[in-house]
């Protein structure tokens, strides 16, 4: 570059600089100033998860001891001191599985109903609905399975899952059609195989006397 | 607060106020450029590490054995180390934006439990380093990693053992797998009805008639022609022993085993105090010198963990083993037992002492010279095929016949007595033989082709002698083959017809004797048995369509199949038994729940998991393509 275009650029800069400068530094006060307010909520945050985090693992420990008294009272720490984080839902999923391993099936409905409705429109949305709709089938339930299977927003990769559970609280309510339409759709379903077990559900379909898969049957009426 | 700085100019924040500057800027005709930088992937427009991905890569080729795998098949490792990568960052961006969470403490505590950083037990520190350093890793990156890693373990551990089974499912499983059918069967096998079977001249001609495609026979030629490919061009090459010693003199390094030397070390770390360790160092070379073992000083005093429990030692060193030129050059200049002086590196101070030398090798002429020929062959060998080649289409214009080619060229003609359209022959696939055999510009009898490229870098001039074209066998020809399928057929006909009026007089009569009903009918009986889902004396077909059937509770199930390469089979069910789990255990129910846990546990992740990915922007780039990983 010449000293002339050297020059020329110290000018264009000089220029800007009139121009601009005033906007430039209050830009550079203004976002300093919200960096810092923005750091600090982030670490606020951070807290909070990590504190939640920390009270889960607690939690984890009681389940792997089956130890309920203290599950049940860590997932209320959780409740009560970290009512937004997503650890409550994780600490209620645990807490209904050791619920169900004692036969305490009413409690595990009770803490899934919790845990669903803080779930609803979340990606574990379906998760959560399938196991409280296995349990309500478990308990006797089955209209109410049905309601809670129908009420999920967004089935999305969970379709299949959601399809074989439906069909389990179908047979149980003595609906052979739609057992036998929800057991086929979960058999279609996209990514089927990584997440039902697919044999057994042909087991089920084949057991409502649906048609033969392999050989072709000369029915006789 | 210089470091939030720093750190908020990397976030988001920065990149708004960066782009604020840059926008002012704009205005002003000022000179600035930004480069576009190829990327491996992006996750939510942030590039994911190369280092990451090259990981994952080297642990799923190390568990195909890393040996000579395919280009085609590398590249699919390549994009399964970027998917798993692409994914486990997805996830655990979504996991932490979504108020997860690990702590440094929760970090610190697991690293601390992983027996490889452990010493007698204890977490030890320096170890931890070693180990993270052997593997190219900070601990800054590792135990970002493992953030990661913990991030989506918590949660996909936590689906897992919050699985469970209810004693009712538990129940409908073993019912459903375990569940036996009575049921008693005939195959009626079609060769029983075979001497039922006439068939009539006239059926095998309609047969004939209505089946125009069948019975075909391809065009075939016989093809003379000549060939000159490496094999020949080998045999071409002329080799005089002289120029084979001029060879070997030229590419002696080829034949030689590398000088190795054993040597032992003692290092001192100058990353806290350079010049303290400078001193110390030199202390201790003037221990060494003075006659202390050095042994015992590499144990005491030496910072590099591997070698100083070994006293110092290093093993067996070829030139350039050692990845510092200083230290490489210390050990390949000394005499055995000499202490050295000081040697600074980028590990820091070295004191090298070589124990063992093991002086190279060079093999004699005389046993390599078939090596020394090969090598040759091999580097001459594309240019005498070349020059042969170039003969070959020469020759096309000076001579009249392939007679007159192949003389010239000293070589002989081959013959394929029968080369069938389509068929590779001894020429391996090609299209361009068969377009001048058999192709609309085809050769005339006695023409020679134009040169042909064959894989294997063969090139053929050939001729065709005899052709006969595509055409249809004669009826005669065919005709006792057509009545054996024919006959074949109507004797299945035959069995599927008797089967279905067994079947129906079975139906009229559900409790009736079954076995009087098969007399002289050419059938196999087999009495009532239960049978189960994996029963293997019972056709295939035959077990699936019995366990689809619907089976009245109070009465029995009529039904019949065809079952391939068997026959015929007409069935009654006459009763289902589910399994029975008898009365169900806790134990039986917790060893249930751990096998489907783990199932419903995977399955509840995988469809999390897809679900963060359908909700995440994943961006794949081209940097892979041109630089590649792992190599």
């Amino acid at each position: 570059m010449s000293d002339y275009e050297d020059a020329e650029q110290v000018e264009k800069l000089k220029a800007f600089w009139d121009e601009n400068g005033k906007l430039l530094i209050s830009a550079v006060v203004l976002s300093t100033a919200g960096l810092f307010g923005w750091n600090w909520w982030k670490g606020e945050q951070r807290a909070y998860a990590e504190g939640a985090s920390q009270v889960f693992e607690q939690a984890v420990d009681a389940a792997q001891a089956s130890d309920l008294t203290m599950l049940v009272s860590h997932h209320s720490t959780l409740s009560t001191d970290f009512p937004d984080s997503p650890y409550v839902t994780q600490a209620g999923l645990r807490l209904a599985g050791l619920y169900m391993q004692r036969g305490e099936t009413e409690s595990a409905e009770t803490t899934l109903r919790d845990v669903l409705a803080r779930e609803r429109g979340n990606l574990l949305e379906p998760v959560v609905a399938s196991r409280l709709a296995r349990v309500l089938s478990y308990r006797g339930d089955a209209a109410q399975a049905l309601e809670v299977l129908d009420s999920v927003g967004d089935e999305g990769t969970y379709a299949p899952l959601l399809a074989e559970t439906r069909g389990d609280v179908q047979v149980a309510l003595g609906n052979t059609e739609a057992a036998r339409a929800a057991f086929e759709s979960a058999l279609t379903a996209t990514g089927q195989s990584q997440l039902i077990d697919v044999r057994l559900v042909e087991m089920k379909l084949a057991d409502l006397g649906a048609a033969p898969v392999v050989a072709t049957e000369a029915e006789t009426p | 607060m210089l470091q939030n700085l720093r750190e908020a100019f990397i976030g988001t924040a920065g990149k708004v106020m960066l782009a604020v500057i840059l926008l002012l800027l704009a205005g002003t005709g000022l000179n600035y450029t930004i480069t576009p930088r190829s990327f491996v992937a992006k996750v939510d427009g942030d590039e994911i590490p190369l280092r990451n991905v090259n990981l994952v890569y080297r642990q799923i080729a190390a568990q195909f054995g890393n040996q000579n795998l395919p280009p085609e098949f590398l590249r699919q490792i390549q994009a399964e180390a970027v998917n798993r990568v692409v994914t486990e960052i997805a996830l655990s961006n979504h996991l932490a934006g979504t108020g997860y969470a690990v702590s440094d403490t929760q970090i610190a505590r697991r690293i601390r439990e992983v027996p490889d950083f452990q010493a007698d037990g204890t977490f030890d520190n320096q170890l931890y380093r070693s180990v993270l350093a052997q593997n190219s890793l900070s601990p800054s990156a590792f135990e970002a990693d493992e953030r990661q890693r913990m991030l989506i373990g918590q949660i996909s551990e936590n689906l897992a053992a919050s699985a469970f089974v209810t004693p009712e499912e538990f129940r409908r499983v073993i019912e459903l797998t375990d569940e036996q059918r009575k049921v008693e069967y005939a195959v009626l096998p079609p060769e029983s009805f075979l001497e039922d079977v006439v068939i009539g001249d006239d059926e095998v001609a309609s047969w004939y008639e209505s089946n125009p495609t069948r019975y075909q026979t391809p065009a075939k030629a016989s093809v003379d022609y000549v060939q000159v490919d490496q094999e020949l061009a080998r045999e071409r090459i002329e080799i005089e022993d002289a120029q084979l010693r001029a060879r070997y003199e030229e590419t002696k390094s080829l034949y030689e085993t590398p000088e190795q030397r054993r040597a032992r070390q003692v290092l001192l770390r100058t990353n806290e105090d350079a010049a303290a360790a400078r001193e110390q160092a030199i202390g201790l070379v003037a221990r060494l010198r003075a006659g202390e073992p050095f042994e015992d000083i590499a144990r005491t005093y030496s910072q590099d963990g591997g070698s100083a429990r070994q006293g110092g030692d290093l093993g067996w060193l070829s030139p350039k083993d050692y990845p510092d030129a200083a230290v490489d050059a210390a050990i390949f200049s000394q005499v055995v037992n000499q202490v050295s002086d000081v040697v600074e590196s980028d590990f820091g101070l070295h004191i090298i002492q070589v124990t063992e030398i093991r002086s190279g090798e060079i093999e004699p002429f005389e046993t390599v010279v078939e090596d020394v020929r090969q090598d040759y062959l091999n580097e001459k060998l594309s240019g005498e095929l070349f020059a042969l080649e170039e003969a070959l289409a020469d020759q096309l214009f000076e001579s009249d016949t392939l007679e007159q080619i192949a003389e010239a060229l000293g070589i002989q003609i081959q013959t394929v007595a029968s080369l069938n359209e389509g068929a590779p022959g001894p020429f391996g696939p090609s299209t361009d033989i068969d377009e001048a055999l058999f192709g609309l510009g085809r050769l005339e009898p006695g023409e020679v082709s134009e040169p042909i490229s064959l894989s294997g870098d063969r090139t053929i001039l050939l001729r065709v002698g005899e052709r006969t074209d595509a055409g249809r066998q004669p009826l005669e020809a065919v005709a006792k083959e057509i009545t054996e399928e024919l006959r074949q057929q109507a004797a299945s006909d035959v069995a599927a017809e008797r089967g279905a009026q067994l079947a129906a007089v079975l139906t009229a009569a559900p409790e009736a004797e079954f076995e009087p009903l098969l007399a002289d009918s050419g059938a196999t009986y087999t009495a009532t048995r239960a049978v189960g889902r994996n029963d293997a004396d019972a056709p295939a077909a035959l077990v699936a369509a019995v366990f689809s059937a619907d089976v009245p509770d109070d009465s029995v199930h009529v039904g019949s199949v065809s079952a391939p390469g068997v026959g015929f089979v007409v069935y009654r069910i006459s009763d289902v038994i589910p399994g029975s789990p008898g009365d169900i255990t806790q134990q039986q129910i917790e060893a249930a729940r751990a096998q489907f846990a783990r199932r419903l546990g995977t399955s509840d992740m995988l469809a999390l998991q897809q679900g963060v990915i359908d909700n995440t922007s994943i961006e794949i780039g081209t940097a892979l393509d041109s630089q590649g990983v792992g190599f």
